[in-house]
């Protein structure tokens, strides 16, 4: 019988979630979040773009860090913030531009989507209010980044 | 008294929403809430199909969700007259039924597979009213009134097979989703252009199983032009193919899906696509 391919098949046992978000509260709520609904991963948090941007750049030298999914909000605290760092990273070299980027954004506006895809996220997350709706999101997210699509090699030594 | 915890979820942004609270109802159990219960019969579109036993049913719904409660599955079969009793344990809705396996022999029971991928016995009694309800149905278009506000997904591919079942797979989330078939990448950014915002596809997939470098060319045309790079774009690669999914994310794809030859797996993954970029991600809106 044909087996679904997924990425179970490339163990995302040490798999590593980048999240750059500047509010504390919110990134409480992320890291909750994402410990119940990703437990085998490790989590990064970074509070501003240029720490973000000092974590990717150190990468270079340690590759099995490389994150496999980045999440990052977009007003930290202006827009332009993130999209600094959006903008940085889809201009590293391989492999950490090939590294899919979540916007998880408070905002609904639709300019702030529009653009958000054009300069390369690769999808926009509205965050929702209660925590569990919070659970359904990453447990949908989960579902389809871990399960559904295929994630980019970034890392060669195992 | 009973605690009973009920997950209430919106259905999908096309139907009718619904709070989503949490709700922990302390009740006597037959005294619920009625109206509560009419909302969701009120629209029961969303609602795939119904198990129950001893007095409580599970409902269950096409995004993946269930909900509990505290009435028997008759309740439920005198007001969803549209579904169809299959199984002391089972009331489905017929239009999410994907396939079924007749009895091996007349006065057995056979099964019903779901477009979620359940498998619900079908009482030896029961079949015959099954049968005659489904091949009925089967001759009956979903009903796919066109609106300003249906999702639209192009598939490049040369394959009408893989075309099909990409638009079995989103409709069985998204009725109104309309599926366009291109053989050709290279056409499409003119194609596009020419058309208004609102006429612009939500999702393009780009079948990378073969005429891997118009699908790669196009990817790249798409992420350079403005008013088409905001446009979720996808690659549909084979297996064990790595480098491909390494030079599709570095050329901005936003996503790659591994696909397989196989009509059932290839139709969930669709399905599950459509439940992600529609229901989950935000997109950019066509106004």
């Amino acid at each position: 019988m044909n087996r679904e391919p997924s990425n179970r098949d490339r163990s995302l046992r040490n798999a590593r979630i980048l999240v750059v978000e500047d509010n504390p509260d919110q990134g409480i709520v992320i890291r909750k979040a994402l410990q119940q609904t990703f437990p085998d991963a490790q989590l990064v948090q970074v509070g501003t773009p240029e720490q973000a941007i000092s974590y990717l750049e150190e990468l270079k030298d340690c590759e099995w860090n490389i994150p496999q999914l980045i999440i990052q909000d977009l007003y930290m605290p202006q827009r332009e913030d993130g999209w600094q760092i959006l903008d940085a990273i889809r201009h590293f070299p391989m492999p950490i531009c090939t590294i899919p980027v979540i916007m998880l954004s408070s905002s609904d506006h639709p300019d702030d989507i529009r653009e958000a895809y054009e300069r390369g996220s690769s999808c926009y997350v509205v965050k929702p209010f209660a925590f569990d709706q919070w659970l359904e999101r990453f447990d949908g997210l989960r579902q389809y980044w871990w399960n559904t699509a295929s994630l980019p090699t970034v890392r060669y030594s195992f | 008294m009973v605690i009973i915890q009920i997950f209430i979820r919106p259905l999908s942004h096309s139907e009718k929403h619904y709070r989503t609270d949490r709700l922990l109802l302390p009740i006597n159990v037959g005294t619920i809430r009625m109206s509560f219960i009419d909302e969701l019969l009120d629209c029961p579109m969303g609602i795939t199909y119904l198990s129950g036993a001893n007095n409580y049913t599970w409902l269950n719904f096409a995004n993946g969700r269930k909900t509990l409660i505290s009435k028997p599955l008759r309740y439920f079969e005198t007001r969803l007259d549209q579904f169809i009793r299959v199984h002391k344990t089972a009331l489905i809705n017929p239009q999410f039924v994907r396939d079924w396996i007749a009895p091996a022999r007349s006065k057995m029971a056979g099964t019903v597979r779901m477009n979620c991928g359940t498998v619900l016995p079908v009482g030896r009694r029961r079949w015959r009213q099954f049968i005659d309800h489904v091949s009925a149905s089967a001759e009956e278009p979903v009903e796919t009134k066109p609106g300003k506000n249906d999702p639209s997904v192009i598939i490049v591919t040369d394959s009408q097979t893989k075309a099909s079942w990409v638009r079995k797979g989103f409709q069985s989330k998204f009725a109104n989703c309309l599926v366009n078939q291109l053989n050709r990448g290279e056409v499409i950014p003119d194609l596009l252009l020419s058309l208004p915002d609102d006429q612009l596809p939500a999702l393009i997939l780009l079948d990378a199983c073969s005429s891997t470098t118009d699908r790669m060319n196009t990817l790249r045309s798409l992420k350079e032009t403005p008013r088409l790079a905001s446009i979720p774009t996808l690659l549909l690669v084979p297996r064990n193919t790595p480098e491909t999914v390494n030079l599709a994310y570095a050329g901005w794809a936003n996503s790659v899906v591994t696909v397989l030859e196989d009509q059932a797996i290839f139709t969930r993954t669709m399905a599950q696509l459509g439940h992600f970029w529609f229901h989950l991600a935000a997109l950019p809106s066509r106004n």
